[in-house]
């Protein structure tokens, strides 16, 4: 991860979070990665998470170095390192807002390579372990996205080349 | 077919494609020949200083975190691998290509080197996984050039966008490449193989090039590397390197599994590798001033 003009942009496998309400979180391109966005209205901190797999059995050897890698590993990375910010998952969820976007396919008839799809079961799954849902999603179509998450407003903006701008 | 376009503007762009140093060739060449070994790209790199240099310089790059200062070519090269010579030697080639804005798809400079780098190591671990079938270092080259029509295309896709990304979510067309046809007459990977075909190049890099949206138009021995680089080129767009508005609008051929045995496990693993290798390469290869 780096960080240009107060905006920390995510590759795959990245987390982070910030309450400085002058920054931004933005990931480019997600094919069939989703992106997790956690906010926490009551401390104004906004994390994510840029997933590129469902769960972290297929290469543990890649958590330590990369845990936002996985549905599995990803979450509560970014869970624990916004509860250093202050940001308390109350009961049953309470107090989180939880977005997806990403979990695109290509035109695949077998679906072989809808990973995509898979991603955004097992992060479902991952978040109902905590309590959490999503309570907004974008996401599958056969199209890329871009992500931008502005911590002043917790707006989320979504691009993707050949359309207009859109909300989360 | 005849080898030539209806398009007048078209064929004059790709007349105007420069050709290769012959060194950049003959050492594609050598990768080609099953036989290879690391001496010979070694006896081809020596003759060429500027390419010795940035082989030096490159192997001893922030990015491969070496304890001791590698300072001889031999050395560089079998450290490096014939792959990561060969995309140097092209990186500086076709650099005007790579590094075009490819408003066209709505994409952005340097998205097409990103993709381009991500498809040919895509290609190669695939190719990896063959048993011997699909020469490594050729499907790392194939991927690297596979998308190079593009940079010559999007001048011509101008303002079509929005209009292919309806007709594909209507089902008009079945994909972009498709569109392309439909539109301008050709597809991409046509426009790359006649840019191409005057570098001297193995039939097979041609044919991978040429037909990676329809593998099944290759020639038959050289379908299994032709299907190596249309599976490079959909996991590169997954894993968030496409070129534009044509990422993820393309379709994969289920016939690839005739030719390349990979479980669901295997893809996955191949997309973090991919990812990884690309972080070590992209910034080294050539710099292109961003992520």
């Amino acid at each position: 991860m780096k960080t240009q003009n107060k905006i920390k942009i995510l590759g795959v496998g990245d987390f982070a979070a910030s309450n400085s309400s002058d920054e931004m979180l933005k990931t480019f391109g997600l094919g069939s990665c989703v992106a997790v966005i956690i906010l926490h209205p009551a401390t104004k901190t906004a994390g994510m998470v840029h997933v590129a797999l469902p769960e972290s059995t297929v290469s543990p050897a890649k958590v330590k170095s990369h845990p936002g890698y996985f549905a599995d590993t990803g979450i509560p990375a970014l869970l624990q390192l916004m509860a250093t910010l202050g940001c308390k998952n109350g009961e049953k969820g309470k107090g989180m807002v939880v977005k997806l976007a990403g979990g695109a396919k290509v035109l695949d008839p077998d679906n072989i390579f809808n990973i995509g799809k898979r991603n955004v079961l097992a992060v479902k799954k991952v978040l109902w372990s905590y309590g959490l849902g999503p309570i907004a999603e974008d996401v599958g179509g056969n199209f890329s996205r871009t992500v931008t998450v502005a911590m002043d407003t917790g707006k989320i903006t979504l691009s993707s080349p050949g359309k207009k701008d859109w909300h989360l | 077919m005849t080898e030539h376009i209806d398009n007048e503007k078209i064929m004059a762009a790709i007349e105007k494609t420069p050709l290769i140093p012959a060194n950049t060739a003959q050492l594609v060449n050598v990768c080609n020949d099953p036989m290879h070994c690391l001496r010979d790209i070694v006896h081809v790199a020596k003759h060429d200083a500027a390419l010795t240099a940035n082989i030096l310089r490159v192997v001893n790059s922030a990015a491969f975190s070496r304890s001791i200062t590698i300072d001889t070519i031999d050395r560089a090269v079998s450290l490096l691998g014939g792959d990561i010579i060969v995309g140097m030697a092209l990186a500086e080639t076709a650099e005007t290509f790579f590094k075009k804005d490819l408003t066209g798809y709505g994409g952005h400079q340097y998205d097409l080197w990103r993709h381009d780098l991500r498809t040919a190591i895509a290609s190669k671990k695939i190719a990896e996984k063959s048993a011997g079938k699909i020469n490594a270092d050729v499907a790392f080259t194939a991927g690297l050039l596979h998308d190079l029509g593009k940079a010559i295309l999007s001048d011509f896709l101008q303002g079509t966008m929005e209009k292919i990304l309806a007709a594909i979510d209507s089902g008009q067309y079945a994909d972009y490449p498709t569109a392309e046809k439909e539109i301008v007459g050709v597809d991409h990977g046509y426009i790359g193989y006649l840019m191409i075909k005057k570098w001297n190049l193995p039939e097979s890099i041609l044919d991978a090039v040429r037909y990676h949206h329809e593998p099944a138009a290759a020639q038959p021995e050289l379908r299994p590397l032709v299907y190596a680089v249309h599976l490079g080129d959909l996991i590169a767009m997954m894993s968030g390197g496409g070129t534009g508005a044509d990422s993820m609008h393309c379709a994969l051929d289920p016939e690839y599994k005739k030719y390349i045995h990979l479980s669901e496990d295997d893809f996955s693993i191949i997309l973090l590798d991919v990812e990884e290798e690309y972080n070590i390469l992209k910034s080294t290869l050539f710099d292109q001033g961003d992520s």
